[in-house]
């Protein structure tokens, strides 16, 4: 015993070292693998602390006049949403709320970037719903406590966003593979069909996170190599990333009967 | 390095922490890149008798990942970084006398030298860039874009603890003449 004690105290960095790395890598790992227990806890602490942190910040802005602004932009964002539902080809559930979210935190620099608001279960935000900004989309919710939610960016090689290119009908999906945080790929666009420079593209509306027509950006560079099924386009993004401020999350109350019917269709089909 | 010493250094850390979330995570140079200043008195206050200094690292790391949304990726990149630290200083002091005098408490440009102070800085930010980089991207590729991720960083950052250290050597030369 004397001899264990006497190896542990001589190697006493050693071991508290590789303990310390195990800790860390063990909660990143429950923290990619979106552990709920970790999470609960996790974005509570620390969205109270960079919301504490913003309110820091906000002391030197005028931050009535954003809310104020924030709210009024809300209202005519939803104005102009409901005439374009209107006006697209699908017909969407009218069950859609938009809410207004602060941005308590964001990051664009690590390959899964995530985003936190200060809207949670309290406010009717839920798995899977989609966030936007001004100027496009941002993400979609993976995670939420009751004040606070986690939004996987459009800047993380995790999320897939079924996207088309507006007035055609070429469909893809939008993905970011890192590197630029203001450029995506539009994936699996066929070599039949015909891309080109300027185009815009939009959400398509499929897996109904986001209303169809919602910008993504637009098409900076197609290119086309010898034997490829598909094109390389790359796509650069309305929405700059990496300074938002306010985001707007699509509350659907009928989203989560959808996303459950389909994951118990995959499961008896799988 | 005493007790008494660590915890009045406390408020360093606090400050180094305060000035990386609030100025340098929203400063993002060519858009992409960030500098990571908040290492910097991690490497500069040694205490390679006892393990407080890997707790203490272990724990700017995970203040670091909560503003970050990294949970665990800071952590362990600073803890690499200050038992890297510990090891560099013992294989330094191998020789000598050992930890007789306090001024190697700090590695500080005016303790040990230009070169010196350049090769280890240089050394340890690359390793924690390196290593928050390597853990974020793993199975994703892009072996490019990482190696950018982890050289412009370094660069960016070793620049700044450059700059802050020259700044202070002058300024103690100044007041000493």
């Amino acid at each position: 015993m004397k001899g264990i004690l006497k190896i542990v105290f001589k190697y006493k960095h050693f071991i508290v070292f590789v303990l310390l790395e195990l800790t860390s890598l063990k909660l990143n790992h429950l923290y990619r693998t979106y552990d709920k227990v970790l999470y609960n806890y996790s974005t509570e602490v620390f969205s109270l602390m960079n919301r504490m942190l913003l309110d820091l910040k906000n002391l030197f802005i005028v931050k009535k006049t954003n809310l104020a602004l924030v709210e009024e932009n809300k209202l005519l964002r939803k104005v102009i949403l409901s005439q374009e539902m209107v006006a697209s080809r699908a017909t969407c559930h009218d069950s859609r709320e938009i809410i207004a979210a602060r941005v308590v935190n964001n990051s664009v620099i690590y390959s899964r970037n995530f985003i936190t608001i200060d809207k949670g279960a309290k406010d009717g935000v839920a798995l899977g719903m989609g966030v936007f900004c001004k100027d496009g989309i941002v993400g979609k919710v993976v995670m939420t406590s009751e004040n606070f939610s986690t939004i996987i960016s459009i800047l993380n090689t995790s999320l897939w966003v079924s996207a088309e290119i507006k007035n055609s009908n070429i469909l893809g999906s939008v993905r970011w593979l890192a590197g630029n945080p203001t450029t995506v790929k539009l994936m699996y666009v066929g070599r039949h069909l015909s891309p080109k420079i300027g185009d815009e593209v939009v959400a398509s509306g499929y897996g109904d996170s986001f209303y169809p027509g919602l910008p993504i950006g637009k098409v900076v560079a197609v290119s086309l190599k010898k034997g490829d099924s598909f094109y390389d386009i790359d796509v650069e993004l309305a929405a700059n990333m990496a300074a938002l401020k306010y985001v707007y999350v699509i509350v659907d109350n009928k989203l989560q009967e959808q996303i459950s019917l389909e994951n118990t269709t995959r499961k008896i089909y799988e | 390095m005493s007790k008494n010493k660590s915890i009045a250094f406390v408020p360093i850390f606090i400050f180094y922490l305060f000035i990386q979330v609030t100025v340098f995570n929203n400063l993002l140079f060519f858009q992409k890149y960030r500098v990571d200043i908040y290492v910097y008195p991690l490497i500069f206050f040694v205490d390679y008798r006892s393990v407080t200094n890997l707790l203490r690292a272990f724990f700017v790391g995970l203040v670091m990942d909560i503003f970050s949304n990294t949970m665990g990726v800071h952590a362990a990149a600073c803890t690499l970084v200050v038992f890297l630290n510990n090891l560099l200083f013992n294989y330094r002091n191998s020789g000598e006398e050992q930890y007789t005098d306090p001024s190697l408490d700090y590695l500080s440009m005016k303790n040990i030298g230009i070169k010196k102070f350049v090769m280890i800085y240089s050394f340890l930010i690359f390793t924690h860039q390196s290593f928050v980089f390597l853990v974020d991207n793993w199975g994703n590729g892009r072996s490019v874009d990482m190696i950018y991720k982890m050289i412009v960083p370094t660069f960016l950052s070793f620049s700044i603890v450059l700059a802050l250290n020259l700044i202070k050597l002058l300024h103690s030369n100044r007041s000493s003449i």
